[in-house]
């Protein structure tokens, strides 16, 4: 029901000298009550996206519909103004009027524009049914500044749905929040909105935030969709080196595709050779990296290392998260880290012996995002 | 905010509407066709006064009888422009005047615009240069009168009283005077015993008087005409005559304004002004302050009022019934209760408690015919005087 | 988290053919257009007047005006002491305005009412009532704090009046409550968070004060900085009055004197008036490039924002004692000095002997006077007017300059602060000269003091309404859009309220000091539109101090009142305080 195609965006940096693209062809579909998660680092366009849908930035081109109505086309020469596109909007500063009461916080878009005529009994009825979702029913006539940061962030949140958007919008909504209401926001955003049934498109910088609520996510780099897909997907089967890294964590070891074995493809690594399942845009003769994830990483009983995909080296530093014990351990030449459940404490400094098993090793083909986090 | 179009379009946008105020303004500010663009020439040419009306009527009451003109005049006044006359005037107090005038002439009513003598005849200038009609009545000294009277903006002044009028007054074709104010210098009777009095004017450059003499810095009409008495009383060259008064200046303080000057002299800040008026000092004696002119012991200069009808009056008639009334025993008489001395020589001799003053004769026409001259002369000796 | 948002700066070419224009694209253009012209119109046409005298003769267009004006005696001692004044008043303005307003809104200092009075108070009295109590206090021989001083055996700690020290501390005395006003509204609208994260990791209250809290107005205190110096350049009243007496010339008063003088010197009074426009108009663009970072300066966003005072600790009571005397000083003293004159009959200095005279007749006389209540009239129907016109539409252009993404928006700023470099004298001349030949009925009437006040407080209301805007995040403007509300609807429901501090301050000042306006009613005024001010002078040059003493008694008296008042419903309206 959202569909932007080929959205192009640039922006003259500081010297006017040069335009930096900060969306750059990028295309992707909503559909109807699904939870939609752009996710990237910062300055990856996700942001500017999200404000081109919104109409606050004006694309170069491409083009934005929802449903059957345009929003923007470069080609047909249409863009329709910010207050007409009945879009709900949550900011990241929450963007709560000082000067108003909760009540009225989420009245204003129900008294503005073409809604202004709106009878003052229906537009209570509308405010305080808002206002029941978000569950802020009991804070009606208290000014926005006294609410607590949540409390703000589901006032935001009334008085986008207080319109019935076609649409939500959401840029980073929980990074102001501490830790724990993160968390419990979460799960309350995400049950709001399978009630509600709106289609919702969610701007993250955070990937397990994306992961636990998204439907489908986009992960963006420098403009452009890495990869789109579901947060399975995304999680299990990166296709580029950026989005392996990015989303969740994982391990990376620089190595030479050799040719094929009986249970997939053999990669020439510093520390020895290992056989990965999946491949990636890399063939016989290329060069790779072979993404393995820490939690996928079984740490043997026996030391010695003998066997295929085993590694051995020894635990150089530990830390105890609470659910598991998490290890960095120095091998021949590269690094690996793993996990163990928080009882079973492993030494540092002594051996290890770490079994990589292939049907979640993928060799994919090197990129600068590689590069960057190797050195680091 | 919202899409793209707003790039292009305010360039146009905004050279249009930039257009549109500059066209605007030019069409208000002056287009340069307009006279006066050398700031030095002279304003309008003499033929505002030509076939003007106000000129027509001081022909037409010129040979009337004064019951006859007074009842003409305050017939035509009344019925001219809602009764209304505008008077511009520097007198402190036009109230007791006004009053009296409209009390006695039914129908009319006197706008008063009051403001210095130099604001008057800037705003006379401004206004004649733009043909508007401002000021009907004029009154003001008789140096910044005279430079309106160059400006050939005043009509010729005639009065039914005039024979009752001091020589001094009626010494001019284009107004007359109505009230005279002397000059002299004016100390602090506390800080100055009577027999440190200046006993000239040079003595005003006396070591005594250093860092308590007062000089008003305005009085250009008082110094010209002081210079000009001793060239021709004392044979001094101009040069030397000048000399004095830069002496007089390195001893003492510029001051603004005759009146705040007494202030300050009364207060305390200054022992001594130069050049000051006795009314204002028997003003302030009267209320009990220790202020002194006497002995009088300088040559005096005495600044003469006048009044003058504008050409360009709407209500040359109100004017004219106005001027009457100023110069008539009743208005006169007003004047001495303001402790100012009147025009009328009579009433003169009264206000000066029988003190002989001789102010010195002074010839206006020919300081305004040089003005510039005498003013910036003036402003040298100031400057030169107060360097520091 | 903080607020603190860096934008990449919006503009740039089209890939594609431009979309029409949208509907509330639209509304923008024809606000700025409307918005361009009336500017373009109050300001330009004093400007093509200035240009016009300054730069023909009788021959057209010429340079020997300003050979003609530099070449007055004693140009170049003119022209330092004009600077030298100028910045010596703004120093003494800016340290102290700032000073009190940081004290007032971000510390726990005691006495804040009265240190809220100390600093508005000079505000209210006029520059010559000012000036004139000063000259009875400071005067080398008789003013009474000399007097005092040497009594007490610290003669060498005297002041005269009639001095260049004298009077940069009369009129950076005076000048102090703009400041103040500007940077309470700032301070007023800066995020905590910051300076407490400065003080947490570990920084004294002096280097959080450095570090963090001024850089965080820097707008505000950059455009406080530069409105006291051209303020001090084109200040009227105290180098007239202390000036002229002791020689000390400025551009103003020799402005001034050539106007008055026969015949008028244009040429100098325009081409001295060009000159300062120029180095007014310099300041101006630096200032530009210093705010048009604004957004890196948004701290209101939607969260939060609860100001919380600064515990001075230590400091309490020795920087209440330094107030204290700064308020006896700078307030009571003038105040009493004008409350003695207006019981005097003639002037005398205080004393015992002198109370023996104490008489009302000054009030009296002043209340009888049709004419002074006239005066009092038309004043106030001027600064209520003005004021009010002056904060809106500056509200308008200082949204066009900051918040609208219109290329060029830059000009807008800049018209609406020439009128600072245009002395009131000058205006005043230029706009009898205009409205005397113009169809319409203005010349004479109020319209024209009207227009004249208008102009001449543009400068002062952008530079409230700048300020408090550029502090309201575009966040809060981009929610109201996206709520459905049009250009309008945001402006007048979000922004409006919530620049309101700002724009009260500034509509308080703006009715303050239009009362208080001479240079140009001085030229303006008719028989039926005097004003309280001209009154004043007036009274000041037929020498009448009693009198206009008591007419000052009572304006400070009404005017604290109408101050008091705005105050109160100041904090009722807009960001609620926690």
């Amino acid at each position: 029901m959202l569909y932007v195609e080929n959205l192009r965006k640039g922006f003259h940096d500081d010297t006017r000298a040069t335009r930096v693209m900060a969306v750059d062809d990028v295309t992707f579909t909503v559909e109807e009550g699904q939870f939609f998660t752009l996710l990237g680092p910062s300055g990856c366009g996700k942001t500017t996206t999200l404000r081109c849908i919104a109409g606050l930035e004006s694309p170069d081109s491409g083009e934005i519909r929802v449903g059957d109505r345009v929003l923007y086309s470069g080609a047909k020469r249409i863009s329709v103004d910010s207050n007409d596109r009945n879009l709900g909007m949550v900011f990241q500063s929450y963007a709560i009027w000082p000067h108003m009461n909760v009540f009225e916080n989420v009245a204003f878009p129900l008294k503005v524009g073409k809604r202004r005529r709106t009878p003052k009994k229906e537009v209570t009825e509308r405010v305080e049914r808002a206002l029941e979702v978000v569950e802020l029913g009991h804070l009606a006539g208290r000014y926005a500044t006294k609410l607590s940061g949540g409390q703000q962030q589901r006032l935001a949140l009334a008085r986008a749905l207080v319109i019935e958007p076609a649409l939500l919008l959401l840029d980073e909504p929980l990074s102001n929040l501490d830790a724990k209401l993160r968390d419990s926001l979460r799960f309350e955003l995400k049950r709001l909105q399978r009630e509600q049934g709106i289609t919702t498109v969610y701007v993250t910088h955070d990937q397990s935030e994306a992961l636990s609520m998204s439907n489908s996510i986009a992960v963006m780099q420098d403009g452009k969709v890495s990869q789109l897909g579901d947060p399975f997907s995304i999680y299990l089967n990166p296709q580029n080196a950026f989005v392996a890294d990015f989303v969740g964590s994982t391990n990376f070891l620089d190595g030479t595709v050799t040719g094929q074995d009986a249970d997939g493809w053999v990669v020439e690594t510093a520390d020895g050779p290992v056989t990965v399942g999946t491949v990636v845009g890399v063939t016989a003769g290329d060069r790779c990296i072979v993404s393995i994830r820490p939690e996928h990483i079984e740490v043997q009983t026996d030391v010695s290392g003998v066997g295929r995909n085993v590694f051995t080296g020894t635990i150089d530093v530990r830390a105890f998260t609470g659910e598991s014990m998490a290890y960095q351990v120095k091998l021949g030449s590269g690094r690996l880290s793993c996990k163990t459940p928080a009882a079973q404490r492993l030494q540092s400094g002594k051996p290890i012996s770490l079994y990589v098993p292939p049907e979640h090793a993928i060799a994919l083909a090197p990129g600068s995002a590689v590069a960057e986090a190797r050195s680091a | 905010m919202n899409p793209p179009s707003k790039r292009r379009t305010p360039l146009y946008l905004f050279a249009s509407a930039g257009a549109a105020a500059l066209v605007l303004a030019g069409c208000s500010a002056p287009a340069g066709t307009d006279d006066g663009a050398d700031p030095s020439a002279s304003a309008p040419s003499g033929d505002l006064c030509e076939g003007s009306a106000a000129v027509d009527l001081v022909d037409q009451v010129k040979d009337m009888s004064p019951e006859e003109r007074e009842s003409f005049l305050a017939e035509q006044a009344a019925a001219t422009k809602g009764g209304a006359i505008d008077f511009y005037t520097e007198i402190n107090d036009p109230d007791p005047i006004v009053e009296a005038f409209q009390d006695k002439y039914d129908g009319t009513t006197v706008n008063v615009y009051r403001a210095g003598s130099d604001q008057i005849r800037q705003r006379v200038l401004e206004e004649s240069a733009a043909h508007f009609s401002g000021a009907d009545l004029i009154e003001m000294d008789s140096l910044e009168m005279a430079i309106l009277d160059e400006e050939n903006l005043l009509a010729p002044a005639t009065s039914s009283h005039a024979d009752e009028l001091s020589d001094a007054a009626t010494a001019f074709d284009n107004f007359i005077g109505d009230r005279l104010s002397y000059i002299v210098p004016v100390w602090n009777t506390d800080l100055l015993p009577a027999d440190q009095a200046p006993t000239s004017l040079e003595d005003l450059a006396d070591a005594r008087f250093k860092g308590k003499l007062a000089l008003e810095g305005s009085d250009v009409y008082w110094f010209a005409g002081l210079v000009m008495y001793m060239e021709r009383e004392e044979g001094k060259t101009e040069e030397e005559a000048v000399q004095v008064f830069k002496d007089i200046a390195a001893n003492s303080a510029v001051t603004s304004g005759h009146t705040t000057t007494t202030e300050l002299v009364v207060a305390g800040q200054y022992a001594i002004a130069a050049n000051n008026y006795i009314h204002r000092a028997v003003e302030l004696a009267g209320k009990g302050a220790p202020v002194g002119y006497l002995p009088v012991q300088v040559p005096v200069v005495a600044e003469i009022t006048g009044v003058a009808t504008a050409c360009l009056s709407d209500n040359p008639a109100g004017a004219l019934l106005l001027q009457d009334f100023i110069l008539s025993e009743d208005g006169q008489q007003l004047f001495v209760e303001q402790d100012r001395t009147p025009a009328n020589a009579e009433l003169a001799a009264q206000t000066l408690n029988g003190q002989d003053v001789e102010p010195v004769e002074v010839d206006v026409e020919a300081i305004a015919h040089d003005y510039q001259k005498w003013s910036d002369l003036w402003d040298t000796v100031i400057r030169e005087g107060n360097a520091g | 988290m903080t607020q603190v948002l860096e934008r990449p700066l919006a503009a740039g070419q089209q890939v594609h053919a431009r979309p029409r224009l949208g509907r509330q694209a639209l509304v923008q253009y024809v606000i700025a257009a409307v918005v361009v012209v009336i500017l373009g119109y109050l300001v330009l046409s004093p400007l093509v007047y200035l240009v016009w005298r300054g730069l023909t003769t009788g021959e057209g267009l010429s340079l020997s005006n300003i050979a003609a004006a530099y070449s007055v005696s004693g140009t170049p001692t003119m022209v330092m002491n004009s600077f030298l004044f100028a910045f010596g008043s703004a120093a003494v303005s800016v340290v102290s305005g700032t000073a009190l307003a940081f004290f007032c809104v971000r510390t726990n200092a005691p006495m804040k009412p009265l240190l809220y009075a100390a600093s508005l108070i000079p505000l209210i009295v006029p520059g010559i009532l000012f000036t004139i109590s000063w000259v009875f206090l400071l005067s080398d021989d008789i003013g009474l704090i000399n007097v005092v001083l040497r009594n007490m055996g610290l003669g060498f700690l005297h002041v005269d009046a009639f001095s260049m020290p004298g009077m940069i501390l009369i009129d950076g005395m005076h000048q102090a409550p703009l400041v103040f006003l500007l940077m309470f509204a700032a301070f007023r609208a800066t995020d905590p968070a910051l300076e407490e994260s400065a003080l947490m990791s570990g920084a004294g209250i002096g280097s959080v004060i450095r570090k963090v809290t001024l850089p965080l107005v820097r707008p505000a205190l950059l455009g406080a900085i530069l409105i006291s110096v051209v303020r001090g350049l084109e200040s009227f009243e105290t180098p007239a009055v202390l000036g002229i007496p002791a020689g000390k010339w400025v551009f103003t008063s020799q402005i001034f004197e050539a106007l008055r003088t026969y015949p008028v010197r244009y040429d100098v009074a325009s081409i001295y008036s060009i000159t300062l426009l120029l180095l007014t108009v310099l300041g101006l663009l630096a200032v530009q490039k210093a705010n048009s970072r604004s957004e890196r300066y948004q701290t209101i966003s939607g969260k939060g924002f609860r100001p919380r005072p600064m515990d001075l600790g230590a400091w309490r009571w020795p920087v209440s004692i330094v107030f204290a005397i700064y308020f006896v000083v700078v307030v009571l003293l003038p105040l009493l000095m004008l409350v003695w004159m207006s019981l005097m009959p003639f002037y005398q200095s205080p004393s015992a002997a002198a109370a023996g005279s104490i008489t009302f007749e000054n009030y009296e006389r002043i209340f009888r006077n049709a004419s002074i209540v006239g005066a009092v009239k038309n004043s106030a129907i001027l600064a209520l007017a003005s004021a009010t016109a002056v904060v809106l539409f500056t509200a308008v252009v200082s949204w066009l300059s900051l918040k609208s993404k219109i290329r060029g928006r830059k000009i807008f700023d800049l018209l609406a602060s020439v009128p600072l470099a245009i002395p009131g004298l000058v205006l005043g001349v230029a706009l009898i000269f205009i409205y005397l030949r113009s169809p319409l009925p203005i010349y004479g009437t109020l319209a024209i003091l009207f227009i004249a006040y208008v102009t001449r407080y543009l400068p002062y209301g952008i530079r409230y309404t700048s300020s408090s805007l550029a502090q309201v995040s575009a966040e809060l403007e981009d929610s109201a859009r996206m709520s459905g509300s049009t250009w309008w609807d945001s402006f007048r429901r979000v922004v409006l309220p919530l620049m309101m501090p700002g724009i009260i301050a500034g509509w308080v000042y703006i009715v303050v000091v239009s009362i208080r306006e001479l240079s140009s009613s001085i030229l303006l005024y008719s028989h039926n539109t005097r004003v309280m001010s001209v009154t004043i002078w007036e009274l000041w040059e037929n020498g009448q101090t009693g009198e206009l003493a008591a007419l000052g008694v009572v304006m400070v008296a009404a005017l604290m009142v109408l101050v008091a008042v705005a105050q109160r419903m100041g904090a009722r309206i807009g960001v609620q305080d926690a």
